[in-house]
């Protein structure tokens, strides 16, 4: 059992918020610790509602955080039981704004929760609603209940911390309250590990993508010791592979090369592939290896075999 | 060398809003709205995902020209929906319509026009080939900007 995280520093507010708004706490998650890619696992996720207020046309939202390359959207389904009744609970549209914000719910979530506990960003939330309200009243007893979510994992090997959220209002609750578990390990699957949550040298979001996307790659310098720690400056140095058996080879330190510097050692680079390896009309690009040079191109690192880092570009 | 009507591509441009219903408006409202649309267009904001990718790319310079002929020019200085020239037009006053030379019905492109403070900006959603999705806000490039070196 994993106990929900409480901040005694913070019990006074969140009492406070409790008078303003429907608490939910999300006291436990039940999930798998390994699957397999593609494979449908169950997760149960057990809550306790307290009834601080009435609204008899109350709903309960529930957040749920995976890997972009899961569609959870289109992969997961969501039931509930609890001492008021069990029912089903339905996708809210993506579009749909959320009652008291100007915002629509994945970008609510995203704004405020991020990715959570992970570090790379190419995760979503998406957000359920009670098919049936779930009407409050000021004082009632505590609504024990446990939300069942069934999903299916993406089709590469990952490492990642899921994460869920819920809240009695049509807005998010103003207490940090998502739940993240500790790692799933989705193995057993083809191309390299997808690590979501250990910071690592370096990463590339999104995961998915192909050469007429924007990449996001950063070199973490703290992920582990490298001889480019103390660099005052960083390059990248990169070679593309095209479909027809191609090599195109970036290698020049110039500022389209450069990484900027984002803190905390930390540097970053945006690179749209069909412009940065400058491909004809007719090419396209199956992968990409690339590593990371100080302004001499004399100090490099690369991964922890010594190869270059690894990109594999999604079919188009 | 062609010595091409210049009105030429404004009146395919004005015959094909006839054609998708824009001609609600009259000839004077739809010569308004193509002076506030006309000029040249740079990106301010970039969305990926939800991520603003705004500060890591370089997109201080001009993506796309709507001309006051109806005809539109685009520079591949950034990922972007459209990749051919073509001619523009507009529908309920606030769409852009872009159509490449060339394109069939589903490479006709819209944007949207919001109101931002003062001034005018136009909203492009896209995806291109993968299920990334992109969000970006365009400026008009104003004159004085053009002016620098």
């Amino acid at each position: 059992m994993i106990p929900v995280r409480k901040k005694a520093s913070s019990f006074a507010i969140l009492m406070l918020l409790c008078l303003l708004a429907g608490c939910i706490t999300i006291d436990e998650v039940d999930q798998p610790s390994t699957a397999q890619p593609g494979q449908t696992i169950t997760i149960s996720v057990k809550m306790q509602i307290q009834q601080t207020k009435d609204n008899p046309k109350d709903r309960i939202y529930f957040g749920f955080l995976a890997p972009r390359d899961w569609h959870a959207t289109a992969n997961t389904t969501v039931t509930y039981t609890s001492d008021r009744g069990d029912g089903k609970m339905s996708l809210v549209s993506p579009d749909t704004l959320a009652m008291r914000g100007n915002t629509a719910w994945p970008a609510l979530l995203h704004g405020r929760f991020g990715i959570g506990v992970n570090v790379l960003k190419d995760m979503e939330w998406i957000t359920f609603q009670t098919d049936a309200t779930f009407p409050a009243a000021n004082g009632g007893p505590i609504v024990k209940g446990t939300i069942k979510v069934v999903t299916k994992t993406g089709m590469r090997n990952e490492i990642v911390r899921l994460g869920y959220y819920a809240t009695a209002e049509d807005v998010i609750d103003p207490i940090d309250n998502p739940f993240y578990t500790k790692d799933l390990h989705i193995i057993g699957g083809k191309g390299q590990m997808i690590d979501f949550s250990h910071p690592q040298t370096a990463t590339i979001v999104p995961i998915a993508c192909v050469d007429n996307d924007y990449l996001t790659i950063t070199f973490d310098g703290n992920a582990r010791p490298t001889n480019l720690t103390d660099a005052s400056a960083i390059y990248i140095q990169a070679t593309a592979y095209t479909k027809d058996k191609q090599a195109i080879k970036i290698s020049d330190a110039t500022p389209a090369t450069r990484l900027a510097p984002i803190g905390n050692n930390k540097w970053q680079i945006q690179i749209w592939p069909r412009a940065f390896f400058q491909l004809k009309d007719d090419q396209s690009l199956t992968r990409m290896e690339y590593s990371f040079v100080d302004k001499t191109g004399k100090k490099a690192v690369y991964d922890q075999s010594g190869a270059p880092f690894r990109h594999e570009f999604s079919g188009q | 060398m062609s010595n091409r009507n210049p009105n030429r591509n404004l009146m395919a441009a004005l015959l094909l809003a006839c054609l998708t219903g824009a001609c609600t408006q009259s000839p004077k409202q739809n010569e308004e709205t193509f002076a506030r649309y006309a000029g040249e267009w740079k990106i301010t904001k970039a969305v990926r995902n939800l991520d603003d990718i705004t500060n890591g790319c370089d997109f201080g310079r001009l993506l796309i020209t709507l001309n006051k002929d109806g005809s539109y020019t685009v520079e591949k200085t950034a990922l972007f929906a459209v990749t051919r020239n073509g001619v523009w037009t507009t529908k309920q006053q606030n769409i852009i319509v872009l159509t490449p030379h060339g394109a069939a019905d589903k490479d006709v492109y819209e944007m949207q026009a919001n109101a931002l403070g003062d001034s005018v900006a136009l909203i492009a959603n896209f995806t291109t080939g993968s299920d990334n999705t992109y969000h970006y806000i365009l400026k008009k490039i104003a004159s004085k900007e053009k002016a620098k070196p």
